[in-house]
């Protein structure tokens, strides 16, 4: 008696003591994480917005999937923002507002008129005045993870829907907003009804408990834990406000799985519901996601739909108890479906491919560990719609050639990439036939010979000589060897196995002779081709081996794009890119990746390449683009490589550049040559895309005249046999041929003649 | 295939386009090659004899040189952020005045006043090297626009002095 009297004091002291720095410590704890970075929010990576204006070429029902995609809602009378309705040759809009770099683009409703695939014109409803432009939301294509997988859409509170907030009370927590943490009555109530029931059948825990135990505590079910649980959550209510609690309660919960990916908060619950912003929810949905709070996976929409519909209904009936909602909407609630949108497939993202690239970009400039946990805003450059068409006419096509060719299915592969030639801007990126698959990507990895693919920087090496060169300058296509001081020797041939004599060089480029390419080649010099490839934005190293005149070199299809993306741009270099934007997670900007160009090829020389690449589509070894495409005058050029092994086909509009790739993994023979295999997935593609002709304007300094080019001379527009072709100023012949000297009417007046001569021509 | 006329640019550059591609098809009466080009050889052959019949055959009269006229007027979106543009450099926002021309010239990537008002804001920037490329780029769609070309030269000689 007498230790214990001696003792206790010393001892109460000391436990108090202890106590109170473990409430301390527990303090800081709760403090710190609370007030520091809460979360970490992924990256967030968006597509290209789609730009509205007049002239835009953009259909009705390429409008309409992009709303579909945005998660736009079919409504008779669009009101609020995401809604829509479709009449005839028009669409009226209610858009979302959305923060982009320069600036917010505010919610409006419009009326759109579409005539022959283009939108003609966009009225705003609200002011009667038309809209000279405006952009949808960007669609969102892939997120950047922290390493747990957390995901989540942080939301303000004020951004909440006031339905959600009373639901959430009516279920979890009715005396959130006046007990100070935990509440001692709702803990005997609830031990009484588990008792009676015999389980457990109804939760004590306030909102600010459940806060805690999600954000603090491991998940087991311990008394200790539920005592630090109680202490953790009177400190934070003592600490922070009830509507900071809330919103940090909004933006914490568990809410559902998706493979390895968690999803946390009402926020990216309502996208990965119902593939809306939670603003938008309608009241069944809210009480839905509410509902979900007891037990995410047990009340799955998904997987347990009427699990899920009778706790809906459950917590809409609550909610109409507490009698702040009008028990009509309560009672309509109820009888409506789920109105849940399909799991999307491929989880991280539908475009491993691109987003690889978009990877690589953001690499050069950030830390992976700001990347996976800031919540950055990445604005890419990627257009769905085109990447659609890309895929499809990459595996359509394969699949086609596999078939009619008799070969094993799967046996062919292929990559493709789409850019927008003036910016440098990649549209598309497909790294294989399965595009959803993130496996090898050969658009960005596979390095491959790209065989006559070369040529046009040879031909460009020339064109820049005016003074040696022209576009009618007789190229020498007759057979060669070349021997080393070893003793081995080199002898090149045409793909038909026949020599041409000799040929205007507009021609060897358009027929892709190889004789009298490598022939301009070594005249040239190889360092000076090789020189010119660089300039034209491939870095890689070459070897100077003659036989890289004939494509020996070995080069990724992003690198044979950034290539052709010179010339297509009239001979300026634009680094190829795939990002725009970065914004910080509150919509601050960050970096933008400005358009870059830069002189690398006299824009003279650059035009007559064009004019000769127009004329491989036109009458070259890629005619067949002049049966049907023939409209949009398309420059580009077809690359086969050894034992056909390797198909190629480049080419521009007027506003795409495309690359086409196609082969085997194994490298072994395809039996495709550029025209039979990579072309065909080319022109699929264009031919799905919406796109203008190519217009190429002659620069200063370049004049157009007749010429008759199998004998260089000067010529008249009614001479057989007369071509107008483009000349560096001074470089075009000056002498004419015999025909029409002088006598200019003639031919022209007889046009049966003329016709004859044509088919002559063409049957010679 | 959905495509739209391009309103933006000059009829002339389209016109001398064509006439060209008239007169490589049109005139295609000389000694042509005997045998199929390389590389087509497996590619599903076509009969040549049609391709006259399908081009609209335009009887050009040849014209001395390719004399182009300045652009026509912009579309009313270009020139809505034109205004933003000169706005935002006003307000000496730069960027964001850049980032409004980029968005115009996503529209009309042949504007060549649009090169030239992206040269100059790069110019003020300090951003010399772009500046001349972009005024050369500019350059090199406005033959015949002898004010417009004037002043890219000025803009190359300034950037040339830093």
């Amino acid at each position: 008696m007498a230790t214990l009297r001696r003792f206790a004091p010393p001892l109460l002291v000391s436990l108090l003591l202890m106590f109170s720095a473990y409430v301390y410590y527990l303090d800081v704890n709760v403090r710190s994480q609370f007030e520091g970075r809460r979360w970490a929010v992924p990256a967030s990576v968006y597509a290209r917005p789609l730009e509205l204006y007049p002239g835009a070429a953009l259909g009705r029902e390429r409008l309409l999937e992009e709303l579909q995609a945005l998660g736009y809602l079919r409504s008779d009378r669009p009101e609020g923002p995401g809604e829509f309705a479709a009449g005839e040759g028009k669409v009226v809009l209610a858009t979302r507002s959305f923060r982009f770099w320069d600036g917010p683009e505010e919610a409006r409703r419009m009326e759109l008129r579409f005539r022959d695939g283009v939108l003609q014109e966009m009225v705003d409803l609200a002011t009667g005045r038309s809209v000279p432009m405006a952009r949808l939301e960007p669609r969102l294509i892939g997120k950047i993870y922290p390493a747990h997988h957390e995901d989540r859409v942080l939301v303000r509170l004020e951004e909440v829907p006031p339905g959600l907030i009373d639901a959430l009370l009516a279920v979890e927590d009715q005396g959130f907003y006046s007990h100070h943490g935990i509440a001692p009555r709702s803990i005997l109530r609830a031990i009484w009804a588990n008792l009676r029931a015999g389980r457990t059948v109804q939760g004590g825990s306030t909102l600010t408990q459940q806060l805690v135990k999600n954000f603090y505590l491991t998940s087991e079910r311990t008394l200790w834990r539920k005592f630090n649980e109680a202490i953790m959550a009177l400190l934070l209510e003592l600490h922070y406000d009830k509507d900071e609690i809330l919103e940090a309660y909004l933006n914490e919960i568990y809410l559902g799985q998706d493979g390895q990916r968690s999803i946390h908060g009402f926020g990216l619950a309502a996208r990965f519901y119902f593939g809306r912003p939670l603003q938008e929810l309608r009241l069944s949905q809210m009480a839905l996601l509410v509902g979900m709070v007891k037990g995410p996976s047990y009340y799955d929409p998904r997987r347990n739909p009427q699990r899920a519909l009778q706790r809906r209904n459950l917590v809409l009936r609550l909610l109409a108890d507490r009698g702040e909602t009008d028990p009509r909407q309560v009672q309509a609630a109820s009888s409506e479906p789920a109105g849940v949108v399909p799991l999307k497939v491929g989880g991280i993202t539908p475009y491993p491919a691109f987003m690889e690239l978009v990877r690589r970009q953001l690499y050069r400039d950030y830390r992976d560990d700001d990347l996976r946990s800031e919540g950055m805003q990445i604005f890419t450059t990627l257009d769905p719609q085109i990447q659609a068409a890309a895929e499809q006419a990459v595996s359509g096509r394969l699949e086609e050639l596999e078939r009619s060719r008799g070969m094993p299915e799967g046996e062919l592969e292929g990559a493709a990439l789409v850019t927008e030639p003036s910016s440098g801007e990649i549209l598309a990126v497909v790294g294989g036939r399965n595009a959803r698959f993130a496996g090898f990507n050969r658009a960005l990895n596979a390095v491959r010979p790209i065989g006559s693919l070369i040529k046009p920087a040879i031909y460009l090496a020339a064109l820049e000589l005016p003074g040696r060169y022209t576009l009618i300058t007789p190229l020498d296509d007759s057979p060669l060897t070349l021997k080393w001081p070893n003793g081995d020797s080199w002898s090149p041939a045409n793909y038909d196995g026949e020599s041409h004599g000799e040929v205007p060089l507009y021609l060897a480029l358009a027929h892709s002779y190889n004789l009298a390419t490598v022939r301009l080649g070594l005249q040239l010099g190889v360092e000076e081709v090789l020189d010119t490839v660089q300039r034209l934005g491939v870095y890689r190293p070459l070897n100077s081996y003659p036989s890289v005149l004939l494509g020996a070199a070995e080069l990724t299809p992003l690198e044979v794009a950034q290539m052709y993306q010179t010339i297509a741009n009239g001979g300026f270099r634009s680094p190829l890119r795939a990002i725009r934007e970065v914004l910080t997670a509150g919509g601050e900007p960050l970096q933008r990746y400005p358009l870059d160009i830069e002189q690398a090829a006299d824009p003279g020389a650059v035009y007559l390449l064009g004019r000769a690449l127009q004329a491989v589509a036109r009458e070259g070894t890629a005619r067949i683009l002049d049966q049907e495409l023939g409209e949009l005058e398309i420059a580009g050029k077809t690359g086969t490589t050894d034992g056909l092994r390797d198909s190629w086909f480049a080419g521009f509009t007027g506003d795409r550049l495309a690359v086409v790739w196609v082969g085997r993994d194994d490298n072994r023979s395809t039996g495709l040559s550029g025209s039979s295999g990579a072309l065909l997935v080319w022109r699929d593609m264009i031919r799905s895309l919406p796109t203008q002709p190519l217009q190429l304007v002659a620069p200063q300094g370049v004049q157009q005249v007749w010429v008759e080019p199998w004998i260089g001379l000067r010529s008249r527009e009614q001479c057989p046999g007369a071509v107008w072709l483009p000349f560096i100023s001074g470089s075009e012949p000056e002498e004419y041929s015999g025909c029409g000297a002088g006598n200019v009417t003639e031919p022209a007046a007889n046009p049966l003649q003329r016709g004859i001569d044509l088919l002559k021509g063409i049957f010679q | 295939m959905k495509r739209l006329p391009d309103i933006s640019i000059s009829s002339l550059p389209m016109v001398i386009a064509l006439l060209g591609a008239a007169a490589l098809v049109g005139c295609a009466a000389g000694p042509e090659p005997r045998r199929p080009p390389v590389s087509s050889a497996p590619a599903p052959q076509e009969p040549v004899a049609v391709k006259p019949a399908i081009r609209p055959v335009v009887k050009p009269t040849p014209l001395p040189a390719p004399q182009v006229q300045p652009p026509a007027a912009p579309s009313s979106t270009v020139l809505a952020l034109l205004e933003r543009a000169d706005m935002r450099m006003e307000q000496g926002d730069l960027a964001a005045a850049a980032a409004s021309l980029e968005r115009a010239l996503r529209i009309e990537p042949r504007n060549p006043r649009l090169w030239n008002r992206l040269a100059r804001i790069r110019l003020r920037q300090g951003n010399y090297s772009q500046a001349a490329s972009l005024a050369a780029k500019s350059s090199s769609l406005a033959a015949g626009d002898a004010e417009l070309l004037a002043d890219n030269r000025a803009i190359i000689e300034q950037a040339r002095r830093h």
